[in-house]
C-alpha cells in the first residue's frame, strides 16, 4: 500500500466515538492518527501492541514516530525546576567507582591468590634396585651372610638418598612456583595501586574544578537572584531568530543569549554597553556553544552604569575597542 | 599521566560522552550527569511527587546509563533517551505503589517556582532556563483542556480511558484533544526551534 503524508488537516471538532482500531486491522491513516497518543503511551494496551506491530512493518512511519518522540521528550522540560540534591551525585559516583574497581581484576586477568600446592612426588618414581639373582650356595656361610648384610645396607642407603633427593627437588619446584606467583601478584597489585593513584589524582582535580565552578556560579546566581533590571535583546537582520536577556544587579550583570550560530575561530561575539551619548563600551566576549546558547558575566563600573542600550556584535577574535562587525542583538 | 580536566568533557556532544561511558570513562559519565541530572530530577519529582523516591530513581536512571551505555541506539537525542528511561522508571514506580497520590491541583500547569540550581556552569543554567521557557510557552499556547490531557498522560502515566474517567469526559473527546494537543505542541516547539 502506498504510504501517504501525515494528515494534519483533520477537523479539530471531529470526535469519532466509533473509532476503535484495536478490534480490526489498522489502516495507515488509523496509525498516523494514533501515533501522537502512542508516543505518550496513552493508548490502551491492545492498541499499543497493534500500533507497535504496524510500525515494525511500515518503515515509512519511523521518521514520523521519531519526530513525535522528540516532541514528547520536550515535555520533560515543563516539569518545575527543583533543587538538585548533591548527595545523589556523590553516592552515584561512589557506586560507579566501586563498580570500576571491581571490574579491574577481571580485566587484568589476575591469577588465583595461590596456586594449589603440588603433591610431593610419591614412591612410584623411586627406583628399586633389582633383586640380585640367586647365587649358588657357598661353602663359607659366614662370609656369605656378611656380604648379604653389607649389600642390603648399601641398597637401603642408596634408596634413602634417592628418596631424599626426589623429595628435595619437589620442594624446590614448589617454592619456585610460589615465588613466581607471588611476583606476579606483586606486579598486579603495583598496577592496581598505580591506577588507584591515578583515579585519586583525577578526583582531586575534579574537586578543584568543581570548587572553581561553584564559586563562579554563585556569583552568577547572585546576580540573577538580585537582578533589579531585565533587558531583552532581539535579533537583527543578521540573526533574526536570535534573542537574549541581560540581567542587571548593582554593578554586575549576566547576559544570556539563545539561537546564535557558533562562529569560526577567527571571530567572536562581543557585548557592548551603549550610553545615551558617546561610543559603545566593550563589556566582554561571549562564547556560544554548539547548542547556540551562551552566557556572560559582566562587571559594570560606576561610569558605565547609565547605559541606554546594550548590544552584541561579531568582531575579530580577541574583540575590538569599538564595534566593527555586524550587530546581531540589540535591546 | 596528564591530569584530565572535566572541562574538556563538557565540550563533547552527548553521543560522544555515551561512547566514552561505554568504555567506562568516569569523567565522561560525570559530564553527562551534570548536563542532564537537573532535568531528569525535575521530571522524576513531577511524576512521583516524592523527593526521596525521585532521588532514588535519579540514581537508578544514571546507574542504568553506566551499565548499558552501549545500548543507546543513536536513533534520537540522548536527552530524549534519558528522559524516556527516567519516565518509564517513574511510571513503573507509580504502578508499583498502587496507592498513587492524586495530582495536586496546583501541579496542573505549574510553571517555574523559585529555582535553585546545582553547581554546574552558568551556561547550563541558562540553557535549561531557556528550554523550560520555550516548552512552557508552547504549552501556554495550547488550550487548557488539551494541555491537561497531555500532562495527565505524560506525567501521570494515564491512558486515554483513565483520563476520560478522571475528567468525566467522553473517551472520543479525550482522543481528539490528545491528538490535536500533541500536533499543536509539535508545531509550536518547531516554530521556536525545538526539538532540534
Amino acid at each position: 500500500m502506498p504510504e501517504k503524508q501525515t494528515p494534519y488537516d483533520h477537523d479539530p471538532d471531529n470526535q469519532d466515538q466509533n473509532h476503535n482500531p484495536s478490534n480490526h486491522s489498522l489502516s495507515y491513516e488509523d496509525v498516523v492518527e494514533l501515533l501522537p497518543v502512542f508516543v505518550l503511551g496513552a493508548l490502551e494496551p491492545d492498541e499499543m501492541l497493534a500500533v507497535d506491530s504496524y510500525i515494525s512493518q511500515h518503515q515509512g512511519l519511523i521518521e514520523r514516530l521519531a519526530q513525535l518522540e522528540a516532541t514528547t521528550a520536550q515535555l520533560a522540560y515543563a516539569a518545575p525546576p527543583l533543587p538538585l540534591p548533591g548527595h545523589v551525585k556523590t553516592q552515584l559516583m561512589q557506586r560507579v567507582q566501586a563498580d570500576l574497581v571491581a571490574q579491574q581484576p577481571a580485566a587484568l586477568n589476575l591469577p588465583a591468590v595461590f596456586p594449589p600446592r603440588r603433591k610431593i612426588a610419591a614412591s612410584p618414581s623411586v627406583v628399586v634396585p633389582p633383586t640380585a639373582p640367586p647365587r649358588k650356595p657357598q661353602t663359607h656361610w659366614f662370609s656369605t651372610v656378611t656380604r648379604t648384610l653389607i649389600g642390603v645396607g648399601v641398597a637401603a642407603a642408596m634408596f634413602l638418598l634417592v628418596f631424599r633427593m626426589i623429595q628435595l627437588r619437589g620442594l624446590a619446584n614448589q617454592l619456585a612456583t610460589q615465588l613466581a606467583s607471588t611476583q606476579q601478584q606483586l606486579t598486579t597489585l603495583q598496577a592496581q595501586n598505580s591506577q588507584l593513584h591515578t583515579i585519586n589524582q583525577t578526583l582531586e582535580q575534579q574537586l578543584q574544578d568543581q570548587n572553581t565552578q561553584m564559586a563562579a556560579l554563585k556569583t552568577n546566581l547572585n546576580t540573577l537572584a538580585y537582578a533589579s533590571q531585565m533587558i531583552e535583546l532581539k535579533g537583527t537582520d543578521a540573526a533574526p531568530t536570535a534573542n537574549g536577556v541581560f540581567y542587571v544587579a548593582n554593578h554586575a550583570g549576566v547576559l544570556m543569549v539563545h539561537d546564535l550560530p557558533p562562529l569560526p575561530k577567527n571571530q567572536t561575539y562581543q557585548f557592548w554597553l551603549i550610553p545615551a551619548e558617546g561610543a559603545p563600551l566593550p563589556a566582554g566576549l561571549i562564547h556560544v556553544t554548539e547548542s547556540k546558547m551562551g552566557s556572560l558575566m559582566v562587571n559594570i563600573p560606576d561610569q558605565n552604569g547609565n547605559f541606554a542600550k546594550v548590544g552584541l556584535s561579531i568582531e575579530p577574535s580577541g574583540g575590538s575597542p569599538a564595534p566593527t562587525g555586524s550587530i546581531v542583538l540589540i535591546s | 599521566m596528564q591530569p584530565s580536566s572535566i572541562d574538556k568533557y563538557r565540550t563533547y556532544s552527548d553521543e560522544t560522552l555515551l561512547q566514552l561511558i561505554s568504555r567506562k570513562d568516569l569523567l565522561a559519565y560525570e559530564a553527562l550527569y551534570d548536563r542532564h541530572a537537573q532535568t531528569v530530577h525535575n521530571l522524576l519529582k513531577r511524576i512521583v511527587h516524592d523527593s526521596a523516591t525521585a532521588e532514588e530513581l535519579l540514581q537508578e536512571t544514571f546507574w542504568q546509563v553506566w551499565q548499558k551505555a552501549e545500548q543507546y541506539a543513536e536513533k534520537g537525542a540522548v536527552a530524549a533517551w534519558l528522559n524516556r528511561i527516567a519516565r518509564n522508571k517513574a511510571l513503573d514506580q507509580l504502578r508499583h505503589d498502587k496507592a498513587r497520590p492524586r495530582m495536586a491541583d496546583d501541579d496542573i500547569g505549574m510553571l517555574e517556582q523559585s529555582p535553585t540550581y546545582s553547581y554546574e556552569g552558568a551556561e547550563k543554567v541558562v540553557e535549561q532556563r531557556l528550554q523550560q521557557q520555550q516548552v512552557n510557552q508552547a504549552l501556554d499556547n495550547i488550550p487548557g483542556e488539551q494541555r491537561l490531557c497531555l500532562e495527565l498522560a505524560y506525567f501521570e502515566g494515564m491512558s486515554q480511558s483513565q483520563i476520560a474517567e478522571y475528567t468525566s469526559t467522553p473517551l472520543g473527546t479525550i482522543k481528539t484533544r490528545m491528538r490535536i494537543g500533541m500536533e499543536k505542541l509539535e508545531r509550536l516547539l518547531r516554530a521556536s526551534g525545538y526539538p532540534e
